[in-house]
């Protein structure tokens, strides 16, 4: 009984009674908070509010997939060339660099969200909050990707620079053909990650009523207060591609871990 | 190959690993520098290729006279092979991309010609079998020969070793010292730092001892193992294994 529920040696495998017990437990915790607060909340069910929002639910969710899609593209960009900025050697840049990672990474995306479009979108005449969007998530996220490209460029062994100028590889070529194309694989499952706390990030949009995924559920609730449903197929929205994308993200990490 | 060192000093932050260095070398064929760790072999090594450049002094190499000018160095670093103790290899690429793409990239081959000259040389030393695996599927021994193959690859009219086997396992070693032995007798110029006392003796035709920054010998192979004038020398050579 004890083996049933309790790990004794960490190295050996679980049985697959025990697995199955503790899934079926665990669904049961889970199922008594859901009852509890059913009751609590004198809640009635239904889940017909889904489909009548349907369309909304699409479109929602196809914007957001497409704001952290080209989000994703336009932050590893900034992030190539602020990496350079801070490998590189002309100063101002390297200060620029750092003072965007470090104010980028200091402060709440929510904080950021509303400085860039209450300031910079008034002041540079930015209305189309699609864009606007994009831009805010972008920035957000190049300062992270900055980090990972500087860690993935650290992470070469000096010993590879060395050869690299005696065989009489420019700095130009070293980057390219040697020092990048190992970076790239050796930063991907990082990148993933990026990936995932990208589309869970880009929910914060909703509070500048950008119509992603978030705040059209937040228009669906207010219409008809059927909470409990519109927010469970929200979070089910975000958990459908980040559980993937984690997945992957393990995978690819193993997959480096083998290779090298 | 002909050296000729004067006054040659180099200074790092906390130390001077080379001081008021000078050799004279003219007509040899291969070259080995030996002596106890820290005492200069390697920087010596590294301002001969051209790797680092001399606080002061002047190193004439052959028609080569090394200027510290970066442009100067990068053409003179094309033409020098270099092997270093360990991870000469690009673990991204396999050994035929590991030895064709300095052709390629550095040296203007077409793809074709590059695939060409690998193939010929891996066929030559044996490492045929090799060509499309990436380094961490080959043994350090392997992976020290393809590095050897790459050196040759360039044309280069002199090789130098960094202690190319000093970081094998000594079963491995014999592979890689058999390789270079076998290009000596091809003559390549072969200029080579070790702590490979019976190697030396097999392969020099020059020894120059370094300590503490210094040429304390420089004396042909046959007179610094059989006739040892130097005392440190004599320890040194007391305490290797030949």
């Amino acid at each position: 009984m004890k083996n049933l529920l309790v790990i004794k040696d960490d190295k050996k495998k679980l049985t697959k009674l025990s697995s199955f017990t503790n899934v079926i437990l665990v669904g049961l915790f889970i199922l008594c908070i859901i009852i509890y607060t059913v009751i609590k909340l004198d809640y009635s069910f239904d889940f017909s509010v889904i489909a009548k929002y349907k369309v909304k639910f699409i479109n929602g969710y196809i914007m957001t997939l497409e704001i952290c899609i080209i989000s994703l593209f336009i932050s590893l960009v900034i992030g190539l060339i602020n990496a350079l900025a801070l490998k590189g050697k002309i100063i101002f840049f390297r200060f620029l660099a750092r003072l965007y990672v470090e104010i980028l990474r200091g402060t709440p995306f929510l904080v950021q969200v509303l400085f860039f479009y209450f300031i910079i979108g008034e002041a540079f005449g930015l209305q189309n909050k699609f864009v606007v969007g994009f831009l805010i998530l972008s920035f957000f996220s190049g300062a992270y990707v900055t980090e990972i490209i500087r860690g993935g460029i650290e992470s070469i062994p000096q010993s590879q620079l060395v050869t690299a100028n005696s065989l009489g590889f420019t700095k130009a070529q070293t980057y390219r053909y040697i020092i990048f194309p190992q970076v790239f694989r050796r930063i991907l499952p990082s990148l993933a990650g990026q990936l995932s706390s990208l589309i869970k990030d880009s929910s914060l949009l909703s509070v500048i009523s950008i119509s992603e995924f978030t705040m059209k559920a937040l228009e669906a609730n207010a219409i008809t207060y059927q909470s409990y449903e519109i927010f469970s197929f929200l979070a089910l929205g975000y958990l459908v591609i980040t559980i993937p994308v984690s997945l992957l993200s393990k995978w690819l990490e193993r997959k480096y871990f083998y290779e090298s | 190959m002909n050296l000729k060192i004067t006054g040659l000093v180099k200074e790092y932050e906390i130390q001077r690993a080379l001081d008021d260095f000078h050799l004279k070398i003219e007509n040899i064929s291969s070259l080995v520098i030996v002596g106890p760790s820290g005492g200069g072999k390697s920087t010596l090594l590294r301002l001969l290729a051209g790797l680092e450049v001399a606080t002061s002094g002047d190193i004439h190499i052959n028609d080569n006279h090394i200027i510290n000018d970066e442009k100067w160095l990068k053409e003179y670093r094309k033409n020098v092979g270099v092997v270093f103790q360990a991870y000469n290899l690009f673990p991204h690429w396999t050994a035929m991309e590991n030895i064709t793409m300095p052709l390629i990239k550095v040296h203007g081959y077409s793809k074709e010609e590059a695939s060409e000259k690998c193939l010929t040389l891996l066929r030559k030393f044996d490492l045929l079998e090799h060509v499309d695996k990436i380094p961490a599927k080959l043994s350090g021994g392997q992976q020290q020969r393809i590095a050897i193959a790459r050196a040759l690859a360039i044309n280069s009219e002199l090789l130098m070793f960094d202690e190319p086997t000093s970081a094998l396992d000594p079963q491995l070693t014999s592979g890689v010292l058999d390789m270079i032995l076998e290009l000596k007798k091809e003559g390549t110029d072969i200029l080579m730092v070790t702590h490979e006392m019976a190697f030396a003796k097999k392969a020099a035709d020059h020894i120059v001892f370094i300590d503490e920054g210094k040429a304390l010998e420089n004396a042909s192979a046959d007179q610094f193992f059989n006739h040892p004038k130097n005392e440190r020398i004599i320890e040194f050579l007391s305490h290797s294994n030949c």
